[in-house]
């Protein structure tokens, strides 16, 4: 633990040191991208070191909050269970951890794609959007802590998920976050959400619509795998839709044409 | 509501045809009162489409009345109310021209009631280089609305310029251009004792304004050409996919100017006017030869911005394929039923645009309820209602697909070009500047107000 909290508090110091630094560098051609990169860096570091203190630090479990929330939801059977349906072979849990592990290349090559090949307007909204949507996203995963369906209705499943290696891949990855954690609001559903809906109205209709399927399929996935509740899913792409307006609002026209 | 629905319905059609539907300058055709909407004719049932798709407020159009008769476009014309006008040239088709009376007097009530008319003063589409002569109807209908320009009753008179890219073609451009607003009030009062034909060439001369307009099909290929030679100097090729539309206003200013010059110099400099034609005329050649666009010759060669096309590209190419191809499968055979269609129905230029995008809607929904009603009948209910949710989808992506896979190999193929090229690169951009050179130092020579009441 002090090993990681050495390496915790070394890595923000690296970070402040490149805000500072990145203050100065203000008007350098390759400013915007570095400070993307800077920025998604402090998100992801912060993501990983949640996991790890959240249970310690907050008292409470928001489990069986969410389970009710999916039950006034869906009446019936709860989406979790009735999405047993998707995951009961070992082909089709391989499919949809597939999805699952998408995201990562999908919501990487969407930074990559708008920090370096989008117009100031655009980089920045894009910017702001999504550090807005995973703020508040892990507001969610401090203060309504949860570890998803896997964890708290593992009971309640008929059978464990037959998988191969795309499942094997995404449990050890989410084993070396800390295990289970986070799991509202969605953010495979928001981030996804987001920038399918960043495309959509930034005249990149193509891309936006080739990757519909592709969050669908992840939201199936979040739900069959047992990672989600259905209230994460619809919360998460609705903070998307509200992040990405509220950048439109806060990055006007003027602010981006000024040199930001 | 039944006005609206088609209006959606032929919106998506239209768009299913033009790569690009633009209204520029929307904000000058007012939200509200009475709208008299003017423009050229280039390309049919379109053009009025073009307007009606992009304007929130309802249009009361008009059209020939033989139109009447078309079993397709009937039920239509009732739907949404278009006021039929009856032609001379039709009487042999049952055309009265006395009903116009009639037709006009309901127009002008339209617009006193505060409702927007969208009228074609030439009369007929066509495809010729420039405008034809306007008829008075529409200064008719005008001055009935504003009487003596003594009273309240005002008229805001729109010209609207239809540009085409290359009206025919499917996934081209189409842009309707909308003019300065005018007053007819205004004009009535300045000109109380002018009469309806000075309406009509005070209209012609508004609309002109916003179009190009050559005695000659040559020239406008050559003025369109030279205008876009020098649009293309300083500018860079815009990334794929994020290209704006034709900036018709900068454009056709640009293009009235070169006329202006042009007139002056075949008064004044013809020898000069030559050699600037075959300059024009010879650049445009190479640069079509090579199958370049004059903007293309700044495009960045650098290896760190081609790696980055070709991971965007890729990712687009990769990804969106499937649904692409299955897109293609799915719409293939009501994309060439609407082909055969067309290539039936349609004998001038100015039809094919019309009578695709009329023609699609009923042909695609024909196949669709074909299609989704096999698949309730052959696959389980939740794999048909994917499948049916599939259709327009992968219908969109394949066709966003199709004009991205064109424009990156076509950005691929210029790259390699220019990049193995070198000096032939140079010589055409140097080229180029000396032209643009050539051109600002005679537009110094060429006073401000040179041959502007001729355009």
């Amino acid at each position: 633990m002090g090993g990681q909290a050495l390496l915790h508090g070394a890595l923000l110091a690296v970070f402040l040191a490149g805000g500072a630094w990145l203050r100065r560098a203000r008007g350098r051609r390759w400013e915007p991208a570095a400070r993307g990169v800077l920025v998604f860096g402090v998100l992801f570091f912060l993501y990983a070191s949640l996991g790890k203190v959240t249970f310690q630090a907050i008292p409470w479990d928001a489990d069986p909050m969410l389970t009710r929330l999916d039950a006034w939801l869906s009446p019936g059977s709860p989406p979790v269970l009735a999405a047993q349906a998707l995951g009961g072979r070992a082909w089709s849990v391989e499919l949809l951890s597939f999805y699952y592990v998408a995201f990562i290349p999908y919501l990487y090559l969407t930074l990559f794609l708008g920090l370096l090949g989008r117009p100031a307007l655009e980089r920045e909204r894009l910017l702001v959007a999504l550090a807005t949507l995973y703020g508040l996203s892990f507001m969610g995963y401090l203060f309504v802590p949860a570890r998803g369906p896997i964890v708290a209705m593992a009971g309640s499943f008929a059978a464990p998920l037959p998988g191969g290696f795309f499942h094997g891949v995404v449990r050890a990855a989410i084993e070396s976050a800390g295990g289970p954690h986070g799991a509202f609001p969605s953010l495979h559903v928001g981030a996804t959400t987001l920038a399918c809906a960043f495309d959509l109205a930034h005249r990149n209709t193509l891309r936006g619509l080739i990757y519909v399927p592709l969050i669908v399929m992840i939201a199936a996935a979040t739900l069959a795998l047992r990672y989600h509740y259905a209230i994460d899913l619809v919360v998460g792409a609705a903070l998307a839709i509200a992040c990405l307006a509220l950048a439109v609002r806060l990055v006007p026209r003027s602010a981006a044409e000024a040199g930001r | 509501m039944m006005y609206r629905l088609i209006r959606f319905v032929l919106g998506l059609s239209l768009r299913g045809f033009f790569r690009t539907v633009s209204v520029q300058g929307i904000d000058r055709i007012p939200r509200s009162g009475p709208v008299l909407l003017i423009s050229n004719h280039a390309n049919a049932f379109v053009d009025p489409l073009l307007v009606l798709v992009s304007v929130q407020r309802r249009i009361t159009l008009t059209a020939k009345s033989t139109l009447l008769g078309h079993p397709l476009l009937a039920p239509l014309i009732r739907a949404v109310g278009v006021v039929l006008l009856h032609r001379a040239q039709d009487v042999a088709h049952g055309a009265d021209p006395r009903a116009n009376v009639e037709a006009l007097a309901t127009l002008a009530r339209t617009l006193r009631r505060g409702g927007a008319v969208y009228l074609f003063p030439e009369g007929q589409s066509h495809s010729d280089p420039g405008l034809r002569p306007f008829r008075t109807g529409a200064a008719r209908v005008a001055l009935d609305v504003v009487g003596d320009g003594a009273g309240e009753a005002d008229l805001a008179i729109v010209p609207i310029g239809l540009h085409f890219e290359q009206k025919e073609r499917w996934r081209s451009e189409a842009i309707a251009l909308v003019g300065q607003a005018r007053s007819a009030r205004a004009w009535r009062r300045e000109h109380p004792e002018a009469d309806a034909r000075a309406l009509t060439r005070a209209m012609e001369a508004w609309v002109r304004e916003i179009t190009l307009n050559t005695d000659r099909d040559e020239d406008r290929r050559l003025l369109v050409g030279a205008a876009g030679l020098l649009e293309g100097v300083d500018a860079r090729p815009p990334m794929l996919g994020q290209e704006p539309p034709w900036a018709a206003e900068a454009h056709v200013a640009r293009a009235h100017r070169l006329l202006e010059g042009a007139r002056w110099l075949a008064r004044h400099r013809p020898v000069a006017l030559a050699d600037l034609r075959a300059r024009v005329a010879g650049l445009t050649e190479r640069l079509d030869g090579l199958g370049l666009r004059p903007e293309e010759l700044n495009l960045d060669l650098g290896w760190g911005r081609a790696a980055f096309f070709v991971v965007r590209e890729l990712e687009l190419l990769l990804v969106g394929a499937p649904l692409a191809l299955w897109g293609w499968l799915n719409h293939l055979p009501a994309l060439l039923t609407v082909k055969a269609l067309v290539r039936r129905m349609s004998t001038e230029l100015d039809q094919w645009a019309s009578n695709a995008v009329f023609a699609a809607p009923p042909v695609f929904a024909a196949f669709y309820a074909l299609q989704v009603g096999a698949a309730f009948l052959l696959l389980p209910g939740a794999w048909a209602l994917a499948y049916a949710l599939s259709l327009p989808l992968t219908g969109w992506v394949a066709l966003l697909y199709r004009d991205r896979a064109g424009g990156a190999r076509r950005r691929t193929r210029t790259f390699l070009r220019l990049r193995s090229r070198p000096a032939e690169l140079d010589a055409l951009a140097g080229e180029l500047r000396d032209l643009a050179l050539a051109v600002s130092a005679l537009e110094l020579e060429i006073p401000d107000d040179a041959d502007r009441h001729d355009l």
